[in-house]
């Protein structure tokens, strides 16, 4: 019972990272206006807003971590020390910061995966990212607007 | 597909954009709330002054944590989660200049610093702070100054800290079988006040039979300095601070830095020298973090000092004394005193609050040592040290509204559930490890006091921990979540 207890916040952290995959594997392929910069096709689209830091930027990581080349994310966020942090890490997720949009209730990043690196230069052997065309029949990194 | 610019110069600074001008009055009204309270309560009694020092020091380090995202538990967490090491850098930027500034005020003699016993409880208790802090998103300066920022979430955090430590450390019954013989006996015959039970509840005797046992020493003393100035400025500043900062910043150089940064580098390398020019980048890597370390170093020092200063101009040692010189007795210890660390506090006093408030519902928790004989529980309103936890929020907000970033944010149930775990665990580490990532790392490993990094040490492993497992159960859940796919 006092087990239950314990692990019951867990679960419920659960149900929301759940979701919250649903939701980033549903949102897929739209066009962004980029003030300045032009028209952005994004291939994913992570929505993390509400949520705190350590979600965000573990859950960014790990989906970075297995994107396809070429893939355009776009990250939504209002957790002010995660928006900062995200740019940071990326060169560790082997991907490039594009740019990001402050909005009023939320701010966006967008990143864009590099092309693959060979193992030896990309850290772990089993975390080279795959090329998209290889894994094209994956639901929640198909996107192919080039 | 237009093609966008590469945009990872200068990541970390917002977007210039004009203050709204509804913030702009917003944060000037806060401001001005805050000078309304220094003014008025200084035409009441000239001695609130003492007040006001902490409330205006708050008041920076709110804006401070807030303009650079300063906060411990991101710090851990980066690293182990993403491998990102600003924060940590940030961190260790202002220990360095804390430490400094610390063996100045020590040397011109207006150091309020005392030295915390050195065992293994601050491991123990760091160990529980850091899990818990992993949780919740935000330690216990990071909740604070997020509260500012409009989160209820790191709200709750602060509330679920404080009323966990005030349950914690009045924790009797069957908490008692818990305490070895010899703690019970060692409390026994310090020979205590009948008023505080010292053989009833876990904590006091922790307290009087086991903390008050170790010696609490700085480094400086422990060398045997006898001139003051090597005692502060080598031993207390460069052996127990700027050189442990320094190994740190090396490891992290080498663990998660040097590798992306010279793989940018690659045709210019010159050995040594392109070494120190990446440990460099590293240091300016996020400028906002950096300042934010240079001015909460700075301001944490002259906290002392002005402390000191007015203690010495006031004929007080602490400011129960205060208190109870202008008729406002109630809440002080049997003592006649109440917390007064006389610099960078979190914790203790927020339990105060919440005592006050438990106590305002008909619980008697004045029979235990942390209230009873040492802190008391005064009136929020008439509690100094509280006064700087709520100016904090306050300079946060400011900081948060003038930059177009306050935004009240309720948590989702789930986000709820994790802040008020995560608080206790905070609350629990905090009482356990007798502060928190203020008042038992920073302000102690900046001041000589090598029991700082052993809270730091435990601190991080509960990171690492908490991280670790997180970062399994996601892995594991999206694992299923893909199968489920047919992957």
């Amino acid at each position: 019972m006092l087990l239950h207890e314990i692990f019951k916040p867990i679960g419920l952290a659960w149900v929301g990272i759940r979701q919250r995959l649903a939701r980033a594997g549903r949102a897929s392929v739209k066009q962004v206006d980029v003030p300045g910069y032009g028209t952005l096709w994004v291939d994913e689209s992570l929505n993390f807003v509400g949520d705190n830091c350590l979600r965000t930027n573990l859950l960014t990581k790990l989906v970075l971590d297995k994107a396809i080349s070429g893939t355009v994310f776009e990250i939504s966020s209002d957790n002010l020390s995660a928006i900062e942090t995200i740019p940071f890490m990326l060169p560790n997720c082997n991907c490039e910061h594009l740019v990001t949009l402050h909005e009023e209730t939320c701010q966006r990043i967008y990143v864009r995966k590099r092309e693959s690196r060979t193992p030896s230069s990309s850290g772990k052997a089993g975390s080279a990212p795959r090329e998209r065309q290889q894994q094209s029949d994956q639901p929640n990194f198909r996107g192919n607007r080039e | 597909m237009t093609s966008l610019p590469c945009n990872t110069v200068n990541v970390d600074t917002p977007a210039v954009t004009a203050t709204e001008p509804r913030n702009a009055v917003r944060a000037f009204l806060v401001l001005g709330f805050f000078a309304l309270v220094s003014l008025s309560s200084f035409a009441v009694d000239h001695r609130f002054i003492y007040f006001s020092a902490y409330l205006w020091f708050g008041f920076i380090y709110g804006m401070s944590l807030q303009y650079g995202r300063f906060c411990m538990a991101s710090a851990i967490r980066d690293l182990f989660a993403v491998g990102v090491p600003r924060m940590a850098v940030g961190i260790m930027i202002a220990v360095v200049l804390f430490s400094l500034v610390s063996a100045y005020v020590t040397v011109a003699g207006k150091s309020t610093f005392h030295p915390s016993p050195i065992g293994l409880y601050s491991v123990v208790g760091g160990l529980i702070f850091g899990i818990g802090m992993v949780y919740t998103g935000g330690c216990a300066s990071g909740s604070l100054y997020k509260t500012g920022e409009g989160s209820i979430a790191a709200l709750l955090v602060v509330l679920s800290l404080s009323f966990t430590q005030v349950f914690f450390v009045d924790a009797g019954g069957w908490f008692n079988h818990l305490v070895p013989d010899a703690w019970t006996q060692s409390a026994i015959a310090k020979n205590l006040p009948a008023a505080v039970t010292p053989t009833e509840g876990w904590y006091d005797q922790f307290l009087a039979g086991y903390i008050w046992n170790l010696s609490a020493k700085t480094v400086g003393d422990m060398l045997g300095f006898t001139n003051i100035i090597a005692a502060a400025f080598v031993g207390n500043s460069l052996i127990n601070s700027i050189i442990p900062a320094l190994v740190i910043l090396a490891g992290i150089y080498m663990r998660w830095y040097r590798t992306g940064y010279l793989r940018g580098n690659e045709a210019q390398y010159r050995g040594f020298s392109s070494e120190l020019a990446g440990f460099w980048s590293m240091i300016t890597a996020s400028k906002r973090t950096a300042i934010a370390g240079l001015v909460l170093g700075v301001a944490a020092g002259l906290h002392m000092w002005v402390m000191q200063g007015l203690q010495d101009r006031l004929g007080i040692a602490n400011a129960g004394e205060l208190l109870a010189g202008m008729g406002f007795g109630n809440g002080l210890s049997i003592q006649d005193t109440v917390f007064d660390p006389g610099y960078f506090y979190i914790t203790t006093q927020e339990a105060q609050g919440a005592a006050w408030l438990v106590q305002k519902l008909g619980f008697d928790i004045m029979g235990n040592i942390f209230f009873g004989l040492e802190n008391g529980a005064p009136n929020p309103l008439l509690n100094p040290v509280l006064w700087m936890s709520i100016a904090l929020i306050g300079g946060a907000s400011v900081m948060a509204l003038l930059n177009n970033e306050f935004k009240l944010k309720m948590p989702s149930p789930e986000i709820a559930t994790w802040a008020i775990f995560g608080g206790i665990l905070m609350g629990i580490g905090a009482r356990v490890g007798l502060g928190c990532n203020i008042g038992a790392f920073f302000a102690t490993v900046t001041n000589g006091d090598p029991s700082g990094w052993l809270f730091g040490l435990g601190m991080t492993g509960g990171g690492f921990i908490g991280v670790k497992f997180f970062n399994w159960w996601i892995e594991r859940k999206m694992a299923k979540e893909m199968a489920a796919f047919d992957l």
